[in-house]
């Protein structure tokens, strides 16, 4: 660690988490929260609650991760016939298809992203708690990754969207959604939110106590 | 700061303050072109679907109202908003700020929808919606007979537009520039 470089949490201000605005840090009282002069938001030296909040939604994400991968997300019929697939027997239909690539995607977006999302976060939530003092500019890259791919995992609720609309032509040809796809839609959106509820200061910040 | 630098975290790394040139002009021309793009991309079809001579065609509202009418309505808002709401506010928050700052006139509500549509960023997901589309053509093309249509090429020049219009765009001049005009 640099000695000199202080934080300014430790100086004595705050950073705007909407529009970075630095200013003087003064702590609420009960009645009046501190706003930012610039963008009248909230203001606080580290967003509120981060690693509860971030807990709480990586929990709901994990427990909602099985449904969304045991039950079916879309069940196309051709003439009245038709399996009900899951996302992994997706992947697998498609890779029979000789679509590796598409396949590839696909297992990537929607079955390893919501994974690494909710490994890499608790590693992270957990070497703050641990008080951890190294690889602080690597984990710091690993929490930026897991929040610019996170979006991406929303593939497969938006590919099952497009078809249902797309294939409509009743005993000919149809696709019906399946339970999965709203199991799955949750972690998508749990996941976000945790990574938009956690503050990778706070790995800098346990650095410096440890 | 000289314009074409940058600042960057002396701890990770990440870039604090990218100090671009005439960021404001073009990014207003770029949401501009990305607001005509919305609307053609809305009205016009992105994929068909034929078989045994009877042809589907599909808009990005229809998959979000389909999910709605068979009961998967959270899944449906979820659509409605990563493909058309979010977007849709993230270009017309540009619009509302960056043509009154063009035009040297200042409202008190502009750091407000500044704010907004820079929360709601990562929920526009349009790109992702466009990788969608690719991977529903060719899960159908192996049923039956699949088609990209005209709406597919105002979706891509939509994606680039929004794109470009955020990335021209320096944050950080914007925000000193609402905080004079607010302070005045």
């Amino acid at each position: 660690m640099n000695a000199v470089l202080q934080s300014a949490k430790d100086a004595g201000y705050a950073a705007c988490h909407a529009c970075n605005k630095v200013t003087r840090w003064q702590a609420p009282s009960l009645d009046e929260q501190s706003r930012c002069p610039r963008c009248n938001s909230v203001v606080h030296q580290r967003k509120p609650d981060s690693i509860t909040r971030t807990w709480a939604y990586l929990i709901a994400a994990t427990v909602l991760y099985i449904p969304a991968n045991t039950l079916p997300v879309l069940t196309v019929l051709k003439f009245g016939s038709g399996d009900p697939d899951t996302i992994l027997s997706g992947v697998q239909v498609l890779f029979a298809d000789d679509q590796p690539i598409i396949a590839l995607i696909v297992f990537t977006a929607s079955f390893v992203v919501p994974i690494l999302k909710i490994v890499g976060l608790s590693i992270l939530l957990i070497s703050i708690q641990a008080g951890w003092n190294s690889k602080l500019r690597d984990r710091t890259i690993l929490f930026r990754s897991i929040e610019i791919i996170g979006r991406w995992s929303m593939l497969d609720v938006l590919v099952v969207g497009i078809l249902i609309s797309l294939v409509r032509m009743g005993s000919l040809a149809s696709v019906s959604p399946g339970p999965g796809a709203t199991a799955f839609g949750a972690v998508v959106v749990l996941t976000m939110l945790a990574a938009h509820s956690f503050d990778p200061r706070l790995m800098w910040d346990a650095a410096e106590d440890s | 700061m000289q314009q074409g630098m940058n600042a960057k975290c002396s701890r990770c790394g990440c870039i604090l303050v990218d100090n671009k040139s005439c960021s404001i002009d073009h990014s207003l021309a770029y949401a501009l072109a990305a607001a005509v793009f919305f609307v053609l991309a809305n009205i016009y079809p992105l994929l068909s679907f034929n078989i045994e001579g009877r042809e589907g065609t599909c808009r990005i509202i229809g998959g979000a109202m389909q999910l709605v009418e068979r009961g998967y309505w959270p899944l449906g808002i979820l659509v409605l908003l990563t493909g058309i709401i979010a977007p849709l506010l993230i270009i017309a928050g540009l619009l509302y700020v960056l043509i009154p700052v063009c035009m040297r006139r200042s409202h008190p509500s502009l750091p407000l929808a500044f704010r907004i549509l820079n929360g709601l960023r990562p929920w526009s997901m349009l790109d992702v919606y466009l990788l969608g589309a690719v991977v529903a053509f060719i899960k159908l093309d192996d049923l039956s007979e699949t088609g990209m249509r005209v709406g597919f090429l105002f979706l891509c020049a939509l994606i680039l537009c929004v794109t470009l219009a955020i990335n021209a765009l320096d944050t950080h001049k914007l925000w000193t520039h609402l905080e004079g005009e607010s302070a005045q």
